[in-house]
């Protein structure tokens, strides 16, 4: 998140605590919303802002949400989205390829710190870290869980529905577990620690310039 | 009460008026217009009308420091916001007109 959008937000959730519970439900909901369109964290930001003094100013009248904004959220927010810049085609890859290396850093840095405890442990080089297909499946099927997780809420957050997210969570683990199961032994290689230290540098560099990319 | 479809076609065009009296924000716009006899509109039903005026440039705005909350957001009228309404004006008369005529002539059959 650049900035400027981070010096709005830590704005909009200072106002947002003065919210009653009722209203901030309902403007998680729009926020969550929001979050799922494209357009830029600045902008995402921005229209919170304008949203937030809609509601702080209407609750101090005494009036719901749901008379400030009207009864239906998701078409406000629609209507909201459609007068708002879309990020162009090459921003929402950008976008979309920051969010899934945040996942495989993560993953890799854990990855990382553990490996070499558990070479330790068997007594095996902790210097060389061993990769496995299921290390690979796991990760991947992690990642993409999480991507499409966070989709899938912010997409349906007005008309939840739980049974196709939890079909989602079963056939990923069934995936994951299927991965495990089968492939713990098909070693792919053996990664010397300071070629993976430096291969998280660089992702983590990637990410950061996309960042900086998208500003 | 006014059909929501009706007042499409006329919400810009009147808030670009009251915009262009004084300097406002969106509830007092959203009072103003029931005041006129516009009926309840929300000021979410406003909100986006703004956005849009905004980004075609129509209208300018500023954000002034609230005591209490976030800050407000203030709309001016634009040159060329000046010159849309212009339009709307003269675009409603001559669809007033019209409207009157047609409707006159079916009183008198």
């Amino acid at each position: 998140m650049n900035k400027r959008a981070r010096i709005l937000r830590n704005e909009n959730n200072r106002f947002e605590e003065k919210l009653s519970k009722e209203t901030n439900d309902v403007l998680t909901d729009i926020v969550v919303y929001i979050r799922s369109t494209s357009i830029s964290e600045y902008d995402q930001e921005r229209v919170r802002r304008d949203i937030d003094e809609m509601l702080f100013e209407g609750e101090r009248r005494g009036m719901s949400a749901a008379e400030i904004i009207g009864d239906d959220y998701k078409a406000f927010c629609d209507a909201v989205m459609c007068e708002v810049p879309k990020l162009s085609k090459a921003q929402r890859v950008m976008t979309a390829v920051q969010e899934v290396l945040a996942g495989v850093i993560v993953l890799l840095a854990i990855w990382t710190v553990f490996s070499p405890i558990i070479q330790l442990i068997k007594k095996e080089p902790w210097y060389l870290l061993p990769l496995r297909l299921s290390d690979l499946i796991t990760a991947t099927v992690i990642v993409a869980a999480a991507v499409l997780v966070v989709v899938y809420i912010t997409k349906n957050v007005f008309t939840p529905k739980p049974a196709a997210l939890i079909a989602g969570f079963v056939l990923a683990a069934a995936i994951g577990i299927a991965g495990i199961l089968f492939c713990s032994d098909i070693m792919l290689m053996n990664i010397h620690i300071a070629v993976d230290i430096a291969l998280l540098a660089v992702l983590a560099l990637v990410y950061l310039l996309i960042g900086k990319r998208l500003e | 009460m006014i059909p929501s479809q009706m007042l499409k076609g006329v919400l810009e065009g009147c808030i670009l008026e009251i915009i262009s009296r004084q300097e406002t924000y969106g509830y007092e716009i959203a009072e103003t217009l029931s005041g006129y006899g516009f009926g309840r509109i929300a000021e979410g039903t406003i909100y986006p009308l703004l956005l849009r005026l905004e980004r075609n440039g129509l209208v300018l705005t500023e954000y002034r420091p609230s005591d209490l909350g976030p800050k407000r957001k203030y709309y001016s009228l634009s040159e060329a916001g000046g010159a849309a309404l212009r339009e709307f004006r003269s675009s409603y008369l001559e669809l007033e007109t019209a409207v009157n005529k047609l409707l006159k002539r079916d009183e008198n059959e």
